[in-house]
């Protein structure tokens, strides 16, 4: 798992309050102190929140953009560093006397040995999207690329609106809930085409071969038509329920609510019963 | 304007970064490269300025002149102003290489009308129109096909696919129902069909079965009734034995959709129980430390094609896949799809079959084999298939003839597999020190790629990088960034990151160091002009360097191996090309078929159903390793979550607890557990068996 900036957050957020605090509350219980250990992970918490935009940072001069677990384990050991040495010094708000190194030792360690195992596998075996995401349990998706429907290369925008009595531009035969119109054989991958010619750059667009400023080529002139390809109806258009039926013969009704041809193969095509 | 006189016309060519497939651009002078859309040869990649160089004509010589861009072009590893270029020289422009070279004007004509060369063809011509406008026009390929029964055939013995199609040709878009039922066909009908049979099949089936599919309900049609059959003979061929290690990640394990535990970990775990405490030691240090403190650990492929097989065998493989070569696919009219195939029957003759699904996954891989346009000619010219060999095919021969005999072999290729091929030399050059090793590339690499403020490494002019892409492509920033861009967006981050590279492993820069230090592996720059068979029936090469004091150099071989790859270009699979051309699809920037970022193929809906794809054929779309085994598990998760969302039949949504507890399911070895649609105890019981009868004659 490649962790983005919004997963390494994620993964602070969620996993520092519930096995962070565990961990702290037992801490808590065998010292018999519960609040020192609570302001040292939430400091934990909020200096890692910044810490991970500078990590972020870094992966972006590495090539992979990867974190490699070495990283992960230095990261570990600074930050717990910095932390401590804070305590000492600086002295932290909420934590008026720095508690026994051993005892930041136990707990700092014991959160972040527990994280880092948990990160390494069985997280994933709870949240099969979570390793694919980049440590993000919240993510935004977009099923489709918004502007894919039209496809707006050069070479096919000139063909729109041509008006060509022989060929008009097919659409892919629609679903709007009515049964589909079979719309005749296919003729354009069978008719003879001709073959699109690669004008090659127009020479006249050039003053001259020092010209420093060109003038824009404009469109490539095509000979040949360019068949225009449109895709299907996009899947909100489409009742994920919606059946398109064909006329039967003889209906057989399956005891998952599917009609079919009584005739037609042994098997419901809906749900895979067999046909009795 | 010059005179027609003057005129000087050139003849460039370059390969698109991200499919390594052949561009070429034939036209007068002068000649403007750059980003945008007024340039004569638009090139997209974040490293070339909008308007980036100018070709042109000076008296009879043909002059590069950078046009002040940021970052510069490339001659002869130095960065220039305006240089004059002699035939057979090459510039790079960001990550592109051109090669250029003064054609008569005859040449102009002819490559300006590109003439459909085979029959099923035709659908070149949308490509190629199409990406002529991003990266010129795509060279006439050779590629070697694989047939029916899985060997390489040449492409000229390809049948038209049109011709055999049962149906009266199957010339309609949409097949009436009725017209199915009645053809006198044997037909099946379930609801998931997955074409291909392959890994990325394998992996939707998977999650399918995982997500709650009884096997009964899924049916894949391939020609291996293993899963991996295909790839683990394509690793054999290229020099990966079982027990060498295959370039993929630890925890992208095909069979295991949770990837845990990895193959590093279990590799530890099968070591420590063995007794081998030096190979878990070695595994462990490498899944901590790399990439950077050591390289990556990489399982061995015979562990991964185990563990996919012990898989197959849990979820019921057997009773789904069957043996077909399929040939066309086509929408039904009542919401559905049929996929013709051809199958045995009884008599054992091959005849057409009909397969009814619903819900239809394509994961046809890749077609065939790359195979670079000279050794083609010679190959065709001479009929010598024994010294010129592609490294995906069986060529042990070449290496049992160095061992005892000795010999010069070329190595055409600079990516993962020209490393196994040197490796194994190396092994064979243990026993017989008379083994010389050529490595000819069209041009250096000085310097790696570059994205934004990182470098990849380059060393003896390879690129270095652990896997095929860069990692965060898989499950990092750069996946996440590449399925939000748009489609030129898009175009331009995959040049920027692909790019043919090899694996950063010591032992490989050990050998290549020694080679070049004993004199026995060298490194040649240059355009082979034309192979000839010398007398004594070696191979000679005639290299073009493109450099002023050698212009020409001819080489001596016994043998060359040819490691460019595979092809994946959607007209050389006749399936693919069928359905583009029928249903007028869409292609993406990389003339692959158009896929939303659930991986469903766009325009191929029909009522509720749906096609989705995977693997190679979707390169260019929301995902950049597709073809990776991760890759292949991430298409088909997208796809069924997909399907869930469409409240596809068996399927549930995979909660945390359902996932952990058919986890569970997975280490003890259990099926996974489904609302089963034929209860146990009945005469169906036998899904496969029922299946096979229902078969309507």
């Amino acid at each position: 798992m490649t962790p983005t900036l919004f997963g390494r957050w994620q993964i602070r957020l969620f996993l520092l309050p519930t096995v962070g605090l565990i961990i702290t509350l037992l801490v808590g219980l065998v010292i018999h102190n519960y609040l020192t250990p609570l302001w040292a992970l939430l400091y934990v918490l909020v200096f890692g929140l910044v810490w991970d935009i500078l990590y972020q940072f870094m992966t972006t001069f590495r090539w992979d953009r990867d974190w490699p677990t070495s990283f992960q384990v230095a990261a570990g050991i600074v930050e717990g560093a910095l932390i401590w040495v804070l305590i000492i010094t600086v002295r932290l708000p909420g934590i008026k006397t720095p508690p026994p190194f051993p005892v930041f030792l136990i707990q700092y360690g014991l959160i972040w040995l527990s994280i880092f195992l948990l990160l390494q596998g069985p997280l994933r075996l709870f949240f099969l999207n979570w390793r694919y995401q980049g440590g993000q349990w919240f993510i935004t998706r977009t099923r489709r690329v918004s502007q894919a429907p039209v496809v707006l290369y050069p070479v096919q925008q000139q063909q729109v609106g041509v008006a060509n009595p022989l060929e008009p531009p097919r659409v892919a035969p629609a679903f709007a809930g009515a049964p589909p119109q079979y719309a005749g054989p296919n003729p354009a991958p069978y008719a003879v085409q001709q073959p699109v010619q690669f004008a090659g750059p127009n020479p006249a667009q050039f003053a001259g071969p020092q010209a420093a400023q060109f003038v824009s080529p404009g469109p490539v002139p095509l000979d040949a038509q360019q068949t225009l390809r449109a895709p299907g109806p996009s899947a909100a258009q489409i009742p994920a329920e919606q059946t398109v039926r064909a006329t039967v013969n003889q209906p057989y009704v399956c005891a998952c609510g599917f009609t079919s041809d009584r005739n037609a193969g042994n098997f419901c095509p809906s749900c895979g019963r067999p046909k009795v | 304007m010059p005179a027609d006189s003057q005129t000087l016309n050139v003849q460039l060519t370059w390969s698109d970064v991200a499919t390594g497939e052949g561009r070429e651009f034939v036209g007068p002078l002068p000649i403007t490269l750059g980003r945008t859309a007024e340039n004569t040869i638009i090139l997209s990649s974040s490293r070339v300025s909008r308007r980036h160089a100018m070709l042109r004509a000076d008296g009879g010589r043909i002059i590069l002149q950078d046009l002040q861009s940021t970052n510069g072009t490339f001659a002869n590893d130095a960065r220039i102003t305006e240089v004059q270029l002699t035939a057979g020289s090459s510039f790079q422009i960001g990550p592109f290489h051109f090669t250029v070279r003064e054609v008569p004007a005859a040449a102009v004509q002819a490559a300006q009308l590109p003439a459909t060369r085979r029959g099923f063809e035709k659908s070149a011509l949308f490509s190629q129109s199409f990406l002529s406008r991003f990266a010129g026009l795509p060279v006439g390929e050779s590629a070697l096909v694989f047939s029916h029964d899985d060997k390489l055939l040449p492409e000229a013995a390809k049948e038209p696919v049109e011709e055999s199609l049962p149906l009266g040709g199957m010339r309609q878009p949409i097949i009436p129902i009725n017209d199915i039922y009645h053809s006198g066909l044997p037909v099946i009908e379930t609801t998931y069909l997955a074409v291909g049979g392959g890994i990325g099949s394998f992996a939707w089936v998977d999650h399918l079965r995982i997500f709650g599919v009884p096997a009964d309900q899924i049916v894949a049609i391939g020609l291996e009734p293993r899963p991996m059959g295909r790839y683990s003979r394509l690793c054999g061929n290229s020099q990966i034995p079982l027990h060498e290690r295959l370039r993929s990640n630890s925890d992208s394990c095909p069979d295991n959709i949770w990837g845990w535990p990895s193959y590093g970990l279990r590799e530890i775990f099968r070591s420590l129980g063995k007794g081998e405490m030096g190979n878990a030691w070695w595994v462990a240090r490498h899944v901590f430390g790399e990439p950077s403190l050591t390289y990556t650990y990489t399982p061995r492929s015979g562990d991964v094609f185990r563990a996919v097989d012990k898989e197959a065998q849990r979820i019921g493989w057997g009773r789904i896949w069957r043996y077909g070569r399929v040939q066309a696919i086509r929408k039904t009219d009542d919401g559905r799809y049929v996929v013709v195939y051809m199958a045995p029957d009884q008599r054992g003759q091959m005849v057409h079959h009909l397969a009814l699904g619903r819900y239809v996954q394509l994961a046809m891989g890749y077609p065939g084999i790359k195979i670079l346009d000279d050794i083609n000619e010679y190959r065709e010219r001479t009929r010598d298939y024994t010294h010129t060999v592609n490294a995906y095919e069986e060529h042990n021969h070449v290496y049992e003839h160095l061992k005892k005999n000795g010999g010069v072999v070329m190595i055409r290729g600079r990516g993962i597999v020209a490393s196994r091929v040197i490796q194994r030399l190396y092994e064979v050059r243990q026993q017989n020190k008379n083994i010389v090793i050529i490595h000819v590339h069209r041009n250096p690499v000085p310097k790696g790629h570059r994205d934004g403020r990182a470098v990849r490494r380059v060393i003896n002019h390879v690129e270095l990088q652990p896997f095929n892409w860069p990692k965060g492509c898989w499950t990092g920033s750069m996946r996440i960034r590449l399925e939000r861009a748009d489609d030129e967006e898009r175009d331009r981050l995959l040049n920027d990151w692909g790019g043919t590279t090899t694996a950063d492993r010591t032992d490989w820069q050990r050998i290549a160091k020694q080679g070049l230090r004993e004199g026995w592996y060298q490194i040649y720059f240059g355009e082979v002009k034309r192979l000839e068979r010398s007398g004594k029936g070696q191979v000679v090469t005639q290299l073009s360097t493109g450099k002023p004091n050698q212009p020409e150099l001819a080489l001596i071989t016994d043998y060359i191996i040819d490691c460019t790859g595979l092809t994946a270009a959607i007209d050389k699979n006749p399936v693919l090309n069928d359905m583009v051309n029928t249903y007028q699809l869409g292609l993406n920037p990389k003339g692959r078929l158009r896929v939303t970022n659930d991986f469903e193929v766009e325009g191929m809906s029909n009522g509720p159903g749906r096609v989705y794809g995977c693997g190679a054929m979707t390169l260019g779309g929301p995902h950049a390793v597709v073809d990776s085994f991760l890759g292949l598990q991430y298409a088909g998760l997208r796809a069924v979550e997909d399907l869930v969302r469409l409240r596809a039949p068996g399927l549930r949504k995979l909660t945390p607890l359902r996932s952990f507890s058919q986890w569970t399911r997975w280490v003890r070895g259990a099926e996974p557990n489904s609302r089963s649609s034929t209860p146990a105890g009945t005469a169906y019981a036998g899904g496969f068996q029922a299946q096979g009868q229902g078969v309507r004659a």
